[in-house]
């Protein structure tokens, strides 16, 4: 069977839906993180894959503009879990609502 | 014939790394422990890696192991090591009703991706005759000319991002 794009697309379809799976299912929030990062990926993956469909470099620009915007929110998400961390000595988003009442 | 075993090659190693891929990511999702979850998160990226090395983007590739299995990760393990955060409580039923709920929507979003991304007619590559799309000569051709506008404030948000980093997590002041 010949691997065409969609295969890549429903591979990345899949991480898509893990990733989502554990930001909706985790209470911790590094974990939480770690699970935008697999979405972020995905995302990724898929623009790669229509670049190499329409043998265009869009694509493949567009996935490094990404990787550079997922690389500040990881450095930020991070320090705002430590300074959470810091204040309420958890990382567990369920204990985490002095914003929301 | 040379071309069917090209062929074949390609596809096992395509299922091979969206097997690990997707294995990763569901360790990465379901270990207790967070930082068997930021290793597994490794070899799922470095899985990815393989995938842009199969759709012939090695600059991306080489981006991809460097920021994300590079940078990224040892992000995430020095956070851990330096908060202690490996204790697991459980929560109470309301939450995991929520939980449960949240877990069979998001399931049944991706099995509607999965069904739909499936029944795409588009079987082959159309441009494989045409020159390869994914050198890193034209890749900064075109980021440098095209896309200079978003590079720049790329940059600039680095810039941001280091500034907002660098307030978040410093010592906090001692009260006299």
């Amino acid at each position: 069977m010949i691997v065409g794009p969609q295969h890549f697309l429903v591979l990345s379809a899949v991480l898509f839906g893990i990733g989502l799976l554990g930001v909706l299912v985790r209470r911790n929030a590094v974990i939480i993180l770690m699970s935008i990062e697999l979405m972020l990926n995905s995302g990724n993956m898929a623009l790669v894959a229509f670049a190499r469909y329409w043998g265009n470099l869009t694509g493949q620009i567009f996935a490094f503009l990404v990787m550079v915007v997922a690389a500040c929110e990881v450095a930020v998400g991070l320090a705002i879990i430590l300074a959470l961390f810091r204040n309420k000595d958890t990382v567990d988003v369920d204990k985490i609502n002095i914003m929301k009442w | 014939m040379p071309g069917n075993i090209a062929e074949a090659i390609y596809s096992l190693t395509f299922y091979g790394l969206a097997l690990i891929a997707v294995v990763a990511a569901l360790i990465v999702i379901l270990a207790r422990n967070v930082v068997i979850s930021a290793i597994w998160l490794v070899v799922c990226f470095i899985a990815v890696a393989g995938v842009y090395a199969l759709l012939k983007a090695p600059f991306l590739m080489a981006v991809q192991i460097l920021v994300y299995a590079g940078a990224i990760m040892v992000l995430f393990v020095m956070l851990i090591m330096l908060m202690d955060i490996g204790r697991f409580e459980p929560g109470t039923a309301w939450q995991t009703l929520v939980r449960s709920v949240s877990a069979a929507i998001g399931l049944v979003i991706m099995m509607v991706f999965m069904i739909l991304l499936s029944l795409s007619k588009r079987g082959a590559w159309p441009g494989l005759e045409k020159p390869e799309p994914g050198t890193i000569e034209k890749i900064g051709e075109v980021l440098f000319t095209k896309y200079l506008l978003p590079f720049e404030v790329l940059s600039l948000l680095l810039v941001a991002a280091v500034v907002a980093v660098l307030y978040l997590a410093r010592r906090p002041e001692e009260k006299e």
